[in-house]
C-alpha cells in the first residue's frame, strides 16, 4: 500500500470489534496535541508517529512503522496489537489530520533500529553455540526434574498414607506449593497439572478422581526414574509428559493430505493455548499443533478448521505433536468417520501408547445428536458417546444439524466427548471452538 | 452417568477409593482382579501403583452407550430452509454488532428480513439468546431464523418465547379458551394485523375475561374496529359528557359512582379522590369512543373537530391519543398541526403522542411532513434545535430530501446551538447512510489542522460530526454487505 490509507485499511488491523470501538474514542485530535508522519518518499521509511494524552500524567508515546508489515509500539500497558491507541492514530492520519514532519528521538530512535533490522539479512537457524555446554544444561535439567519428581511422589505417599479424606481441607495454598517446587523443578507442565488439581474435590465424584490423578502422576513419576530402561516411544512420552522440551524431526517431515479436524483453546499458566487435531488421509497418522499466545491475542493458526491441506509435517518424538513445514494448497473437505465403537477403539490404542492421554481426536460419520442428561452422540447402528457436561446442550452443534445426521469430529476425554467440529448436511464446516476450563 | 464408569469389577476400583479415603495407614492395600500383582515394601506406594493400573484399565475399557431408535431423545428433522442465505460478510457484522449495538442490530435484522433472507444456522443460538433478552428484537428475529430457527426454539426451553412470538395469528375460537390468561392475550395480539369485522364476537367475548390484561387488549382491539355495536354505544355516552355549548366545547364528567363508562370499558373498581376518577373515565371514555362520533357533534371534519378541541387541551391531547389507539392516519392528519404547535411551545415534544401520530403516517408523508418543517425552520444559530423538535418523531429511515436537510443543518451548525448534539443523535440511525463522505467533509473543515488550529467551540462540533460520520460509513458498509 503506497497510496493514503483509508480508514478501511486502518480497521482491517483492528483485533477485535471493542479495540475499533475504542480507536474511535480516542481518536480526538484534541488529545493528540504532537502527531506527525513520514510519507516515505525520502528513502527513510513511512511511519506515523504521536503522543496521545491519556488519563495519566504522562502521555503515551505511539509510533507506527508502515515500511514493511505495520508494526506499532506504545508507552500504553495494553496487551493488544495494535493497541488503541496506534489504531487511533492511524485512522486521524487515514482522515488527513496529520501534518508530515520529523520524528521526534524517542519515535525516530525505534524507526533506525527496525530499519537496520531490515537491512541485516535473517539469521540462519540458531545452532547451539557451545553443543557441549548445551548438553551440560539438559542433563542438569533432567536431574533437577528428577529431583521435583522425588518429592513430589513423597507428598502422594504422605497424602495415601494418612487417607485422601482430608484433601478437601487441605486448601489451595499447600497444592500450590507443592505446584511453586516443581517450578523451581523446572518442571512447569506437570506444575500447570498439578495446580488444576485443586478445584478437584468441590466435584461430586473427587474421591475416584483424585486418586485416578495422584496415580497416574506416581506412574509418571515411577517412569521418569526408569527413564534409561524405557523402549524409545514410551521414553519421549514420558520426557515430554514432565515438560521437557523437544524438537520436531525436520528431517523426515510427512507428507500427506491432512484433515484439519477441529481447535480448542485452553488455559497453560499465564498464557493461551490452541490445539488443532489433523488426521492424514493416506498414512491414517494423527497430529496436534500447538500453540500458546498472551491472553487476549490469538494463538498462531495455520491451517482452517474443515479444510484439507496438502502438507509437510515433521514430528516430535511424543503425543503426536507436529509443526507444519510446508503447506502446498488446502481446500474445504468432509473428513471420513467411524462408528462410536470404532472411535473408543482408536482412544484405547492412544492410551496404549500414552496412559497420561486425556484428549484424542474422534470423527463419527452421519451421528445424531440426542437430547438427555447428558446428551449422546449416537451412530447410526445406535451406539453412542456421551457428552462432556461443560459441552451440554450442544445447541450450536444442534442447530447445524437441523436433526440430520452429520460429520462431527470431536476429543473422546475420560469424562466423555467434547464436540470441536460440526460438518452440517450441506457439507459446510462449523468450528464450535470450544474452550477448556479443566482437562 | 458417571465419567470413568467401571467396567473393571465395581468393587475391584471402590476398594481401591475407599482404601486411599481412610489412608493406608489404618487400612491394608487390596489387590484388585484382574491386573498384573503389584509388590512394594511400602503400602502407600502399593495402592498408588495397582490404582493406577485399574484407573487407566476403567478409562482404556469404556465402551459406548446404546440408544434405541424410539428413545424419546433423538431430534425430529428440521423443514428444509427455502430462503436463500445472508452473504458471509454480513454473517461477520451481525456477529460484531450482536452484543454491541442494539440500533444497528435491528436495522440489520430489518436488511435481511427485507430481502427475505435467513441466517445460517450456526449463528442462531447466539441471536436467540439475544432476542430472550429483547423480545422487540425477537419480533424482528422471527422473519429471519427461518424454519431451522423455529425448529432449534423447540429444542432449548430457553427460546420458548420465538413461538410466541411467531403466531400466525389464525387460531379457532376453541383454541383461543384452551390457552391460560397469557396464551388468550399473546394470541389476541397476533391478531392484530388481520382484524376484521368478523371477529367482533370473539373481541365482546374477551371484554368478560377474568384476566384484566386481556380485556385491555380486547379494548385496544375493539377500538380499532369501525362499527362494533360497542363502539356506537361508547360513542352515545361520550357525545353526553363532551357536547357544543354557544359554539364552545362543554366537557361534563361523569359521576364518580356512574356505572356505564367503566361497564363498557371493562375497567376495575377506581381509586383516587372522586373528581380524579371523574377526569379518569372521561379521557377513557374519548380515547375509546369511534373518533368519528364526532363529526356533526364538535365539527363538521376532523380539521373542524381539532379546532374546536384547541381550547381545551387534555381534550385536544386526549383525541390525539385516540387517534393512536384506533390507528386513524387522517385525525392524525388533523390533529398533529395543532398538538406539534402547542406543544413545541412549551417544549416537552416528547411527552406527547406527537411520535406516535406522526407514526401512523406513511413513511413518506412522514419525512414530507419533517421537510415542511425543515424548509420554514429559521437558520443560523438555533437552527439545529428547530429542526430536531420535527426530525425526532420521525422515527422510520429518513428520504434522502430529509436527510439532506439535517446534513446542511448540521454542516452549518454553531457550537453553541443546544440542539446540535441530539440532531446528530437522531441522525445516526435514521439519515441515509450514503450520505456519510458529506458528513466527513462536513467535520474535516471544521478540524483545522495543526498549523491552524480550530477554537474549542469548532473543535466540539467536529468531534460530533465526525462520530456521527463514522456512525454512518458503518451503516454504509453493513447495507452493502447485503449485496
Amino acid at each position: 500500500m503506497s497510496e493514503r490509507w483509508t480508514p478501511d485499511d486502518v480497521w482491517a488491523l483492528a483485533p477485535d470489534a471493542s479495540s475499533r470501538k475504542a480507536a474511535v474514542k480516542t481518536a480526538k485530535p484534541a488529545s493528540w496535541p504532537v502527531r506527525g508522519f513520514r510519507s516515505g518518499d525520502s528513502g527513510a521509511g513511512r511511519a506515523v508517529w504521536g503522543e496521545c494524552s491519556g488519563s495519566g500524567s504522562k502521555p503515551y508515546q505511539v509510533v507506527v512503522d508502515l515500511a514493511g508489515t505495520p508494526a506499532s509500539r506504545c508507552s500504553c500497558p495494553s496487551r493488544k496489537f495494535p493497541c488503541k491507541h496506534a489504531l487511533a492514530l492511524l485512522y486521524l492520519w487515514s482522515e488527513n489530520t496529520v501534518d508530515p514532519g520529523d520524528p521526534p528521538d524517542w519515535a525516530a530512535e525505534w524507526l533506525a533500529k527496525r530499519e537496520a533490522a531490515r537491512e541485516r539479512p535473517p539469521a540462519a537457524p540458531a545452532a547451539p553455540a557451545d553443543p557441549e555446554a548445551a548438553a551440560r544444561r539438559l542433563e542438569r535439567r533432567e536431574e533437577r526434574v528428577a529431583e521435583g519428581l522425588a518429592e513430589l511422589e513423597l507428598w502422594l505417599r504422605d497424602q495415601v498414607e494418612s487417607g485422601l479424606a482430608g484433601a478437601p481441607n487441605l486448601g489451595y495454598g499447600e497444592i500450590d506449593s507443592v505446584a511453586a517446587r516443581l517450578v523451581d523443578a523446572q518442571a512447569g507442565r506437570l506444575a500447570d497439572h498439578v495446580r488444576g488439581l485443586s478445584g478437584t474435590t468441590s466435584l461430586p465424584d473427587w474421591p475416584a478422581r483424585l486418586l485416578t490423578e495422584y496415580s497416574l502422576l506416581r506412574l509418571l513419576s515411577a517412569a521418569y526414574q526408569r527413564r534409561d530402561h524405557l523402549p524409545e516411544p514410551m521414553r519421549a512420552t514420558v520426557r515430554a509428559r514432565v515438560g521437557l522440551p523437544s524438537s520436531p524431526d525436520l528431517s523426515a517431515p510427512v507428507r500427506d493430505t491432512w484433515h484439519v479436524l477441529g481447535r480448542c483453546d485452553f488455559p497453560a499458566g499465564q498464557v493461551r493455548g490452541r490445539r488443532i487435531w489433523l488426521r492424514g488421509a493416506t498414512t491414517g497418522r494423527t497430529a496436534m499443533m500447538v500453540s500458546f499466545a498472551p491472553e487476549g491475542q490469538v494463538p498462531e493458526t495455520p491451517v482452517r478448521v474443515g479444510t484439507a491441506v496438502d502438507a509437510d509435517l515433521a514430528f516430535h518424538p511424543a503425543e503426536s505433536r507436529a509443526v507444519l513445514v510446508a503447506l502446498h494448497s488446502d481446500s474445504p473437505a468432509e473428513p471420513a468417520g467411524t462408528g462410536a465403537d470404532d472411535a473408543l477403539a482408536a482412544w484405547s490404542a492412544a492410551l496404549a501408547a500414552d496412559p497420561w492421554c486425556t484428549a484424542w481426536p474422534v470423527v463419527v460419520a452421519d451421528a445424531v445428536l440426542v437430547r438427555g442428561t447428558p446428551w449422546l452422540l449416537a451412530d447410526p447402528g445406535g451406539a453412542a458417546l456421551p457428552l462432556r457436561q461443560d459441552c451440554c446442550p450442544p445447541l450450536t452443534a444442534a442447530a447445524v444439524s437441523g436433526g440430520r445426521p452429520v460429520t462431527v469430529a470431536g476429543e473422546w476425554t475420560p469424562s466423555g466427548l467434547r464436540p470441536l467440529t460440526v460438518w452440517g448436511p450441506d457439507g459446510r464446516a462449523v468450528s464450535l471452538d470450544p474452550r477448556v476450563v479443566r482437562a | 452417568m458417571p465419567p470413568d464408569s467401571p467396567t473393571a469389577p465395581a468393587a475391584t476400583w471402590s476398594d481401591l477409593v475407599s482404601a486411599a479415603l481412610v489412608g493406608t495407614a489404618r487400612r491394608s492395600v487390596p489387590q484388585p482382579a484382574g491386573l498384573p500383582a503389584v509388590e512394594r515394601d511400602d503400602p502407600a506406594l502399593a495402592l498408588l501403583d495397582r490404582a493406577a493400573l485399574a484407573a487407566v484399565r476403567r478409562r482404556a475399557g469404556r465402551t459406548a452407550l446404546r440408544v434405541p431408535p424410539d428413545s424419546p431423545g433423538r431430534l425430529p428433522q428440521a423443514a428444509p430452509d427455502t430462503a436463500p442465505e445472508v452473504p458471509g460478510p454480513a454473517v461477520l457484522r451481525l456477529s460484531s454488532v450482536l452484543n454491541a449495538d442494539t440500533p444497528l442490530l435491528r436495522e440489520w435484522l430489518g436488511l435481511a428480513a427485507e430481502r427475505g433472507m435467513v441466517v445460517p444456522p450456526d449463528v442462531l443460538p447466539d441471536l436467540l439468546n439475544r432476542g430472550a433478552r429483547d423480545h422487540d428484537l425477537g419480533r424482528l428475529m422471527v422473519r429471519v431464523v427461518g424454519e431451522r430457527g423455529r425448529w432449534l426454539a423447540a429444542v432449548s426451553d430457553r427460546w420458548s418465547y420465538l413461538d410466541r412470538l411467531s403466531q400466525s395469528g389464525e387460531f379457532t375460537v376453541e383454541e383461543w379458551r384452551a390457552k391460560g390468561a397469557e396464551g388468550r392475550r399473546a394470541l389476541l395480539e397476533a391478531r392484530e394485523p388481520l382484524l376484521s369485522a368478523a371477529d367482533e364476537p370473539l373481541l365482546e367475548e374477551a371484554m368478560a375475561d377474568r384476566s384484566a390484561r386481556v380485556r385491555g387488549i380486547a379494548l385496544a382491539l375493539l377500538a380499532q374496529l369501525p362499527g362494533t355495536e360497542r363502539g356506537a354505544r361508547l360513542a352515545d355516552l361520550a357525545r353526553r359528557h363532551v357536547l357544543l355549548h354557544d359554539g364552545a366545547v362543554e366537557i361534563r364528567p361523569p359521576a364518580a359512582d356512574d356505572p356505564d363508562i367503566p361497564r363498557e370499558l371493562g375497567l376495575a373498581s377506581a381509586t383516587g379522590t372522586r373528581s380524579e376518577v371523574r377526569e379518569e373515565r372521561l379521557w377513557a371514555l374519548v380515547t375509546h369512543a369511534p373518533l368519528d362520533c364526532w363529526l356533526g357533534h364538535l365539527g363538521a371534519d376532523p380539521d373542524e373537530v381539532a379546532a374546536a378541541a384547541c381550547a381545551h387541551n387534555e381534550l385536544l391531547d386526549t383525541l390525539g391519543n385516540a387517534a393512536v389507539v384506533q390507528r386513524r392516519p387522517d385525525w392524525a392528519r388533523a390533529l398533529l398541526p395543532l398538538l406539534f404547535r402547542s406543544l413545541s411551545r412549551h417544549h416537552h415534544v416528547r411527552a406527547s403522542r406527537a411520535h406516535a401520530l406522526v407514526g401512523l403516517l406513511p413513511p413518506d408523508e412522514q419525512c414530507a411532513w419533517a421537510m415542511g418543517h425543515a424548509k420554514q425552520a429559521p437558520t443560523g444559530r438555533g437552527a439545529a434545535s428547530a429542526l430536531l423538535a420535527a426530525v425526532e418523531c420521525v422515527e422510520c429511515p429518513w428520504s434522502l430530501e430529509l436527510g439532506g436537510a439535517v446534513a446542511d443543518v448540521l454542516a452549518a451548525a454553531s457550537g453553541n446551538d443546544s440542539g446540535l448534539h441530539g440532531l446528530a443523535r437522531a441522525a445516526e440511525y435514521r439519515m441515509p447512510p450514503e450520505l456519510h463522505p458529506r458528513m466527513t467533509d462536513a467535520a474535516r473543515a471544521r478540524q483545522g489542522t495543526p498549523s491552524d488550529p480550530p477554537t474549542s467551540d469548532e473543535l466540539r462540533v467536529a468531534e460530533i460530526l465526525r462520530s456521527l460520520a463514522e456512525k454512518l460509513r458503518v451503516r454504509h458498509e453493513m447495507h452493502k454487505e447485503f449485496h
